[in-house]
C-alpha cells in the first residue's frame, strides 16, 4: 500500500472543527491529550512539550519550617511570582466577550433599578466598577494610543490593560487620555487625567478634585 | 453570591455590594472560559478583597471558605483547588491551593452553626433603637436619686 494514502491531512473543514485541530500525527496527540487532562496534572507533561505547573516557588530558598509559617506573601513575592500577568495564550479577545455582557449586566443593576437622576447617576459612575467595559481613546496627546478601543480587563493606578479585537493586550497609560464608553443608550467619557487612583481608592472617594483640562 | 447585610447599609451600600458582587462573578467567568487563566481571576478577587477593607465591608463565609488567603486565588475543586477528607485525629477536609500550596482546613462537626446563621445574629433597627431609647432614660433617671442618697448620707454623719 502506498505511504501517501496512509499518511493524508484531515480531509474536510467539518471534521477539523469537531476535532478542534487541524493537525494530524503528534501534534493531534499531543492537542487530545491537553484538552482532556486537568493542566495542573505535572505527571503528563513529558507527553505535552509544556513546563511542568508546580507550585509558585519564592526567589531566597528558605527553610523549610520557615516556609511552613509564611502565611501570606509580602509584596515583593508578588511581584516575583508575576501573579497578576496574563500569559500570551490567553490573549484572546472571544475569552473576553462573556466578560462584558456580565459588565453590562452590572452597569444596568447599577444605573437603571432605583431610577435615579442623571446627576445621581453621575456619582454613581465616579464609583463603580470598569472591569469588562468596552473602551475606546478617544482624545490622547500620543496619536497612537487615539482610537485603540477593546475590553478592560485590568485597572491600576495610572494604566488600563485593554484587549483589543485584534487579540492584543495593551497598557494605555491614563495620565493624558480621553476615554469614552457605552451602556445602553449613556455615553460616558473619562478624563484620565482625574482617575488616576486605584480602582478601589475610587470607591471610596466620591469627590474628584476639579483639575484644569486642556483640550487634545 | 450573599453578602452579610447590617443596619442601615441596606440602601447605603448596595453599590459597593453590586461592585464586589460583579467582581466575584467575573473571577468566576473567567474560569469557566479558560481554567487555564488564573491570574486574571486571581486580579479580581484580591480588588474585590481591597474594596471590602476599604470600605469596611465583611465577606460571608461561603465567598471566604472559596478564596484561599495566601494568593488570593478563586478556588474550585478540580480546578484550582484539590478536596481531600482525612480521617486522623479529628475528620476534616483538606482544602488546598494548587498554585500556592496553602491549605484550608474544615473540622467536619454536625453541630456547627455558622454565626450569620444564628438568630442572634440578625440586626432589628426598631429593636436597638428601642433598647438604646430605654438605656439613656434609666440614665436620666438615676441621677436625682444618687443625690438624695448623698444628701441623707451627709445629715446621718
Amino acid at each position: 500500500m502506498e505511504t501517501s494514502l496512509l499518511y493524508r491531512n484531515l480531509p474536510s473543514e467539518k471534521l477539523v472543527q469537531e476535532l478542534g485541530t487541524d493537525k494530524d500525527g503528534e501534534e493531534y496527540i499531543q492537542h487530545f491529550i491537553q484538552q482532556r487532562i486537568p493542566h495542573h496534572e505535572a505527571r503528563f507533561g513529558q507527553y505535552l512539550n509544556i513546563e511542568k505547573t508546580g507550585r509558585k516557588k519564592l526567589r531566597t530558598p528558605r527553610k523549610a519550617a520557615n516556609l511552613r509559617k509564611k502565611q501570606v506573601l509580602s509584596a515583593a513575592d508578588k511581584k516575583q511570582l508575576k501573579l497578576f500577568d496574563i500569559p500570551e495564550d490567553q490573549q484572546k479577545y472571544k475569552l473576553y466577550e462573556p466578560l462584558h455582557h456580565l459588565w453590562l449586566a452590572y452597569m444596568r443593576d447599577c444605573l437603571r433599578i432605583p431610577p435615579i437622576s442623571a446627576q445621581a447617576q453621575g456619582i454613581k459612575l465616579l464609583k463603580c466598577d470598569l472591569h469588562g467595559s468596552f473602551m475606546k481613546v478617544t482624545k490622547s496627546t500620543c496619536p497612537t494610543y487615539i482610537g485603540m478601543c477593546g475590553i478592560l480587563l485590568q485597572e491600576t493606578k495610572n494604566t488600563f490593560k485593554i484587549i483589543t479585537q485584534t487579540d492584543q493586550l495593551k497598557t494605555v497609560p491614563k495620565a493624558n487620555c480621553e476615554f469614552t464608553f457605552v451602556v445602553d443608550e449613556l455615553v460616558v467619557t473619562i478624563h484620565g487625567k482625574h482617575f488616576r487612583l486605584k480602582s478601589s481608592e475610587r470607591a471610596l472617594k466620591g469627590k474628584i478634585k476639579d483639575k484644569i483640562t486642556i483640550d487634545m | 453570591m450573599k453578602k452579610k447585610v447590617q443596619k442601615t447599609f441596606l440602601n447605603q451600600n448596595r453599590d459597593i455590594h453590586l461592585r464586589m458582587n460583579h467582581l466575584f462573578q467575573m473571577a468566576h467567568q473567567v474560569l469557566l472560559s479558560k481554567p487555564e487563566n488564573k491570574n486574571l481571576a486571581r486580579f479580581y478577587i484580591s480588588m474585590m478583597k481591597r474594596i471590602a477593607t476599604r470600605l469596611v465591608m465583611k465577606l460571608h463565609p461561603s465567598i471566604k471558605r472559596a478564596i484561599c488567603k495566601k494568593c488570593d486565588m478563586l478556588l474550585i475543586p478540580g480546578i484550582t483547588a484539590t478536596v481531600r477528607i482525612k480521617a486522623h485525629r479529628q475528620k476534616h477536609k483538606v482544602v488546598q491551593c494548587v498554585e500556592c500550596g496553602k491549605v484550608k482546613r474544615f473540622v467536619y462537626n454536625p453541630n456547627h452553626i455558622l454565626w450569620v446563621d444564628k438568630p442572634e445574629a440578625v440586626y432589628h433597627p426598631q429593636e436597638m433603637e428601642d433598647k438604646r431609647v430605654a438605656k439613656s432614660m434609666q440614665e436620666t433617671q438615676g441621677k436625682p436619686s444618687k443625690e438624695t442618697d448623698k444628701a441623707s448620707s451627709s445629715k446621718v454623719t
